[in-house]
């Protein structure tokens, strides 16, 4: 892929920055902008079960999965392959779709992206940096 | 390189949106959806359905960018990192 990174920067809520990033991405073929919480430490992303149903998305036919939380629960998940869009780049992701995941950010994990871009946290900057790099 | 679809710097755009409003939407819309389109929030609503119908009620033919605003006691928890089950 190859080419120039693509830079958010931390978003403050009360007093506090968050490495969020503002995405494309399809459903139902049709192309939405969402923001995703950037979790270095998920392995999947996951995205609101409300936000794919109101997109027309029936995402529960995907293949469902069990998966861990922070706080040791397991949730379902149904999983689908889409495309999204950072920045100027476009790429197929693994994405679970859930109607439990207790927090109201989508989240962005390492599948399918982080083997696609370099992902830099730069605290001290408060910005993420997506940089990506060729694939074999 | 797969075609594009969302113009770069439409995400930008909605990305410094986030930046300059969100701690404000956090104090005012907890827990809401939201929607902005050309820079301007064009609804708020209970889920995401509200706002795609509040945004073709108002004529807008592209989808608008959304945000379900996070709540108070979430911004000061740690976000659920997710793992595979058999890790």
């Amino acid at each position: 892929m190859g080419g120039a990174s693509v830079v958010f920067r931390y978003k403050p809520m009360l007093g506090r920055r968050s490495p969020t990033a503002t995405l494309g991405l399809s459903l139902n073929e049709s192309w939405h902008s969402t923001d995703f919480y950037v979790d270095s430490g998920a392995t999947y992303s996951i995205l609101h079960g409300d936000f794919a149903r109101a997109a027309g998305f029936e995402f529960a036919r995907g293949e469902r999965l069990l998966i861990k939380v922070g706080d040791g629960s397991l949730i379902p998940v149904y999983m689908h392959r889409v495309p999204m869009q950072i920045g100027p780049y476009r790429i197929d992701v693994r994405m679970g779709f859930s109607d439990n995941l207790g927090i109201g950010f989508h989240l962005l994990g390492r599948l399918d992206v982080f083997d696609r871009f370099r992902v830099c946290f730069h605290e001290p900057a408060h910005i993420v940096t997506f940089d990506p790099f060729e694939t074999r | 390189m797969n075609a594009l679809a969302i113009d770069p710097a439409e995400l930008d755009a909605y990305d410094a949106w986030v930046e300059q409003h969100l701690d404000e939407m956090v104090q005012q819309h907890p827990g809401k959806v939201i929607g902005v389109y050309n820079g301007r929030l064009i609804a708020v609503g209970d889920d995401y359905r509200d706002v795609f119908a509040a945004a073709a009620k108002q004529g807008i033919k592209q989808k608008p960018f959304t945000l379900r605003v996070p709540m108070a006691d979430e911004v000061n928890a740690v976000f659920p990192s997710v793992f595979p089950t058999n890790d």
